[in-house]
């Protein structure tokens, strides 16, 4: 995308805000034919639904909308590129992903951005919203603070806590990776990646990566100054700044490489790239010293670290970005809806590492029954079955962790996704039929 | 697998340079918690000289865990008289350092309980470490062998 382009999104984006006065809203889904329906939606009747949840706190999943609502969280910290630009210029951008989630996963999603800074206050603050959601989406919460935030909230909260930065650009990851592998017939246990990068996504990429088979020793991480090992020599202030990232520089790259991104990626069979915009951040000469069928995820944006064609034509075997425009876009779109939706189906108390795993097992099973070859690794966003079968996926995994508060059958999980997801869409529709969306060309 | 494989021994004048690294490595690391630990430009001469140093004091012993050959951590003990009180002599662990790879793995402890019994053996009775009240991972360390916090040292840029 080139800046002019960016600069008419731009444009547009304000204008439409403007025009819509943001993106979603609350709309009723139970008749109300008199006012006299009142009496059971609110009082007198609605004191028996409380009575009952008072004796069993989890009907609330039963008898309110809680099972069906999750909160998206940030204290605007680190807004997309923008860095820290505080909770309220946050709202825009939490408001989009509620968006995405009613839109794709059927989940109402609640914009919810917090003043909190301190990691302590925002982590006491989002577990007492826990009777109000069934789950909880973090969001644009700075490095290396959201490790601590998450592993501190996943531990201490019965609802799903997902951070979307992290888990959800792993999870999409991961699908590609496991097609890309298939297609070039590598193992994961055997593979060696280099990650480049070690933000939010790459660290919990490689968290990832290890629960799911592959080797720490065959990992070689770089952060912005350079290849982390053991010896390195602001490792011990790693320990204190980041321990998540000192954890990767102890246990991963057994051969104790040293230098920066070049060095890094010679050799390996596998980079996974989330650092800064390129182009050339990744040299082509660089690439060309991969191993024969090498896989490239440039996957930051706006411009991947390196251009597909030109890793290519160093001889990557299989180039994925995060663009949209161009093939192979890891979209962690296509993890969050369904995940949700998922978990929120067995009103699951977590969302297990191998629930992740599960979804992007499912997601890259899905574009592989379709026929995946070089330039068709993972789905699309616009492949909606692609979010169904997810989601079953993720709370079929739920059950068998026991960490769903109810069981179900995979046919009732397919119907209730499916139909969840396809009532969000045909009810957008009879909207937008009836005028009261209107499209953004009007503006 | 051999079920002991770290040794802790007394300190040779020849391990000088690898003590020096680790020395600097844990003087570098303070430099994270304030202005005041920033440390000279020198720090390596310096360190060699206050290493060389200890190897000719009787007050003064170090010791170092070894894996094979390969020498992971170090523990530097210097002995105060306390002047006022009893016990007379306390052992102050001045640097205590094991290599990243190999913490959480009972090094330190194996090279403060090894310090300790050279300490018993010299009739001394009192341990004591120093280190910034900023290093949690050290604070924790030391509260969990039983050691407890006795004095308070201020700090003022005049």
């Amino acid at each position: 995308m080139s800046s002019k382009d960016v600069d008419k999104w731009y444009s547009i984006a304000l204008n439409a805000h403007r025009y819509y006065g943001g993106k979603i809203e609350t709309i009723p889904k139970v008749p109300v034919e008199k006012l006299i329906y009142f009496a059971v939606w609110y009082t007198p009747g609605v004191a028996e639904p409380s009575r009952a949840i008072s004796r069993n706190p989890d009907l609330s999943f039963e008898l309110t909308s809680r099972w069906n609502t999750i909160a998206v969280v940030t204290d605007g910290t680190r807004v997309l590129g923008l860095g820290n630009i505080g909770p309220e210029a946050s709202y825009p951008v939490m408001e989009g992903k509620a968006l995405i989630f009613k839109f794709l996963g059927g989940v109402d999603a609640v914009p919810l951005p917090i003043r909190a800074k301190d990691p302590d206050d925002f982590i006491e603050t989002v577990k007492k919203l826990e009777p109000a959601f069934g789950g909880i989406n973090l969001e644009d919460i700075e490095s290396p603070k959201c490790f601590y935030i998450l592993d501190r909230l996943r531990k201490e909260m019965n609802i799903p806590v997902w951070h979307d930065d992290q888990q959800g650009t792993a999870t999409a990851t991961l699908a590609g990776l496991i097609n890309a592998l298939k297609i070039v017939g590598k193992k994961i246990s055997d593979v060696t990646i280099s990650l480049i990068g070690a933000g939010a996504s790459n660290i919990a990429t490689y968290r990832l990566l290890v629960k799911y088979g592959a080797k720490p020793k065959n990992i070689i991480a770089v952060d912005s100054k350079g290849i982390l090992h053991p010896e390195r020599e602001d490792v011990d202030k790693m320990a204190f700044e980041n321990p998540w990232k000192y954890q990767i520089a102890l246990e991963s790259n057994g051969e104790l490489r040293k230098g920066g991104i070049k060095e890094a990626v010679e050799g390996t069979d596998v980079v996974i790239a989330a650092s800064k915009p390129g182009p050339g951040v990744i040299k082509k000469e660089w690439v060309a010293k991969m191993n024969k069928d090498a896989i490239v995820f440039a996957l930051a944006n706006p411009v991947p670290e390196i251009w597909p064609w030109e890793a290519k034509e160093a001889g990557a075997r299989i180039v994925a970005t995060g663009r949209s425009d161009l093939p192979n876009q890891i979209n962690n779109s296509l993890a969050f809806p369904s995940i949700f939706r998922g978990a929120l189906d067995v009103r699951a108390k977590t969302v297990t590492d191998e629930m992740a795993i599960a979804a992007a097992e499912a997601i890259a099973k899905f574009a592989e029954e379709k026929g995946v070859h070089e330039d068709y690794i993972i789905p699309t966003m616009e492949e909606f079955d692609v979010y169904i079968r997810t989601a079953v996926a993720v709370a079929e995994k739920a059950i068998e962790q026991g960490v769903a508060r109810i069981t179900r059958t995979r046919p009732e999980l397919e119907e209730i996704a499916s139909r969840i997801i396809k009532n969000t869409r045909a009810k957008y529709e009879t909207l937008v039929k009836n005028g009261f969306i209107k499209d953004i060309v009007q503006l | 697998m051999n079920p002991d494989p770290y040794k802790i021994r007394f300190a040779e004048k020849k391990d000088i340079d690898k003590l020096v690294d680790l020395v600097v490595r844990l003087k570098k690391l303070n430099e994270e918690f304030d202005p005041l630990y920033a440390v000279r430009e020198d720090i390596v001469d310096a360190t060699k000289n206050y290493l060389a140093n200890s190897f000719d004091r009787e007050d003064v012993f170090i010791l170092v865990a070894e894996s094979g050959e390969k020498i992971i951590g170090l523990i530097r003990v210097e002995i105060r008289s306390r002047v006022f009180y009893q016990p007379l002599f306390e052992g102050v662990i001045t640097d205590l350092y094991v290599c990243p790879v190999y913490r959480n793995k009972g090094v330190g402890g194996l090279l403060i309980e090894e310090a300790i019994n050279v300490l018993r053996g010299r009739g001394i009775s009192l341990v004591s470490a120093e280190f910034p009240p900023m290093n949690k991972i050290a604070v924790d360390f030391y509260q969990k062998k039983g050691f407890k916090p006795l004095l308070y040292k201020f700090f003022k840029e005049i």
